[in-house]
């Protein structure tokens, strides 16, 4: 297939999308091929299968994947599917094996992925079947960043860390601030919604814009401390209190600057406030003033291009996985730091369930929104139009100490402006070769198309 | 010429068509959202519980371990407050209402050890029409504990199976 020119579709300058890209399913292809085949994409937590012979399973893009400790604790990632007839291999969710067994013909795979047993092997292969040459089909990259396993189908993608760029900087606010780390916990939520995978990606990424309106209803019964950057009903907020940055290779940031906002919806803040007022020192010792005193704690809005999404504070640690242009599947868990209390690590998971769980009083005000935006897109007429991120265009600065294209407030879509970019950036290069890279403010500029 | 039965039902008929009567009126409520009527049935301590579902091989012993996920971990004042929020009227995709239908099949209804307590099973599918044609199917299957409280008979705990493994739809901005 000849790749689709995407070069009119989306417009940095003027924070323009053609709404095709909602729907069209040779774009949709092609985003299979060029962004979920060549990003790092989020596997697992460490804290998910931390023995030898744990896995799990999940997907890439739309390919089923089963990712698995192995005996040097290093982690392999396959393609979950049966190198014979193309079953697939593995149907539990995650578990503990040394083997997988196909339910088809009884192929049995080693769990570093060699075949190991094949039935009638002698009888009615006679032997001849050179059994190195149908293993499983590995990912081609898998490594990790202070606990998040990633993969990568692209042998040629730069290292994760390159990848991630300056967005190590902000994702340490999470992955690094306590000395033991993060865990990832609670069961995969799941939930199917009839949704273009871009559009949830794009609201988390910036859109402060939409809490104080389409949250209204759960904020003004559910809110415990004051957010100065976001308001009820959008009647006013003060940007001077929060921060956006993108720029980063796609990746990008919202945050206050409170150092406890994030807790603004639990009915008891109480209780994780001061968890974090016991630990700030500690953080602040790790993470320096800025980060431990302003970032931590507060209401902030991670993302790693394409499809990841973490909320610390909110505690919530998510993935995408598209299903189609018109569909797709959201994971998520409750991620925590180690040492806290099994008691409160309770009350975040079921805060997390109830905020943002699939009766969550806060996701479920967006189900709604999103799928309209996708399922209009199937009128012709309607896909011909265009919409725009364009909020506060050209406000961007660089900052001293914040990495990034850096913009106030959380309201803004400076983020989701860079998402696009990134975007279309990654649909058009053919390679990583020739794909821009850019993780400060001036290298943003500069790789800046015209 | 009939034969008595060799088999007993586990509790009267009385009893058994004063829990169907019981159901169908919350089902009922439901539909309906008179949420606070609702809550009037439920006692102060109830315990409203539903699990994410997890798909695990039979044999699978390592999965103990990962604290389950919920889509409902309730007590009555989480339960209130997603009544609030109904109630504020800024619920934008409650607005028109969904039509949903509660449909309570398999009651089974046990005496239980606790005086003035009765252990009730039953399944609930959901049926709820969103715009235009949307429509969803949804399964749960629910063993409560119904308890007498003066003259009342309250709902005290239910806990909840999902029948999907994947929630199919965007929201749940309802009860089962």
């Amino acid at each position: 297939m000849s790749k689709l020119d995407v070069s009119q579709l989306v417009d940095n300058k003027t924070g323009r999308q053609n709404r095709t890209i909602f729907h069209n399913q040779d774009i949709y292809e092609q985003e299979q091929e060029q962004i979920f085949g060549r990003c790092w994409l989020f596997l697992a937590h460490d804290s998910q299968i931390p023995e030898p012979g744990d896995y799990f399973r999940t997907f890439m893009g739309e390919d089923e994947i089963l990712v698995i400790r192995q005996k040097d604790q290093s982690v392999k990632a396959f393609l979950n599917t049966c190198t014979h007839r193309g079953n697939r291999l593995c149907k539990s969710d995650k578990g503990n094996a040394k083997s997988f067994t196909c339910s088809y013909h009884g192929w049995n795979f080693s769990n570093d992925g060699t075949l190991s047993g094949v039935p009638l092997e002698e009888d009615a292969y006679h032997n001849e079947l050179d059994k190195t040459k149908f293993g499983l089909t590995p990912v081609s990259q898998v490594d990790s960043y202070k606990g998040l396993i990633f993969g990568n189908f692209d042998p040629k993608a730069p290292a994760l860390e390159d990848y991630l760029g300056n967005m190590k900087w902000y994702l340490d606010i999470w992955l690094d601030a306590m000395p033991e780390g993060t865990e990832l916990i609670g069961t995969s939520q799941k939930v199917e919604y009839p949704v273009n995978w871009k559009l949830p990606v794009e609201n988390a990424c910036g859109d402060g814009y939409h809490i104080g309106w389409a949250h209204a209803g759960v904020m003004s019964v559910a809110t415990s401390i004051n957010i100065e950057s976001l308001s009820l009903g959008n009647t006013s907020v003060d940007s001077s209190t929060a921060m956006a940055g993108a720029g980063m290779n796609g990746h990008s940031i919202i945050s206050s600057l409170d150092g406890q906002s994030g807790y603004a919806f639990y009915p008891e803040p109480s209780v994780p406030v001061a968890y974090l007022e016991e630990n700030r020192d500690t953080v602040i010792s790790r993470l320096g003033k800025l980060r431990g005193e302003q970032f931590w704690g507060s209401q902030i809005n991670m993302t790693i291009f394409p499809n990841v999404q973490m909320l610390p504070g909110l505690n919530w640690f998510r993935v995408y996985h598209p299903k189609g242009p018109n569909k797709m599947e959201m994971w998520t868990w409750a991620m925590v730091d180690k040492e806290m209390s099994d008691e409160l690590k309770q009350t975040v998971l079921d805060n997390v369930c109830r905020t943002f769980g699939a009766a969550g009083m806060f996701d479920n005000d967006d189900g709604e929104n999103f799928t309209a935006c996708t399922t209009q897109n199937r009128g012709w007429q309607t896909r011909q139009n265009d919409v725009y991120t364009n909020m506060a265009m050209g406000k961007e600065y660089a900052h001293p100490e914040m990495p990034g294209v850096i913009s106030d407030g959380l309201v803004g879509e400076q983020n989701q402006r860079y998402f696009y970019r990134r975007w279309q950036e990654v649909m058009m290069a053919n390679d990583w070769s020739s794909m821009p890279t850019y993780s400060t403010f001036d290298e943003a500029k500069a790789t800046e198309a015209n | 010429m009939s034969t008595s039965l060799p088999i007993q039902a586990p509790v009267n008929s009385d009893t058994y068509l004063a829990f169907q009567s019981l159901l169908f009126k919350e089902a009922r409520l439901l539909d309906t959202e008179e949420y606070q009527q609702w809550l009037d049935m439920l006692t102060e301590d109830i315990h409203y519980y539903m699990p994410f579902p997890a798909r695990y091989l039979r044999a699978e012993k390592n999965t103990e371990k990962t604290l389950e996920a919920n889509i409902f971990n309730d007590y009555k004042p989480q339960l209130a407050l997603r009544v609030s929020r109904f109630a504020t009227s800024l619920v934008w995709s409650e607005n028109p209402q969904n039509l949903i239908r509660h449909s309570i099949s398999n009651i089974e209804v046990f005496p239980t050890d606790t005086d003035g307590e009765w252990q009730v099973l039953s399944l609930v599918t959901v049926s709820r029409n969103r715009l235009d044609g949307d429509e969803r199917r949804m399964v749960v299957s629910r063993t409560d504990t119904w308890r007498v409280e003066g003259d009342q008979v309250k709902l005290a705990n239910r806990q909840m199976r999902f029948n999907h493994s994947v929630v199919p739809d965007s929201n749940l901005n309802f009860f089962f």
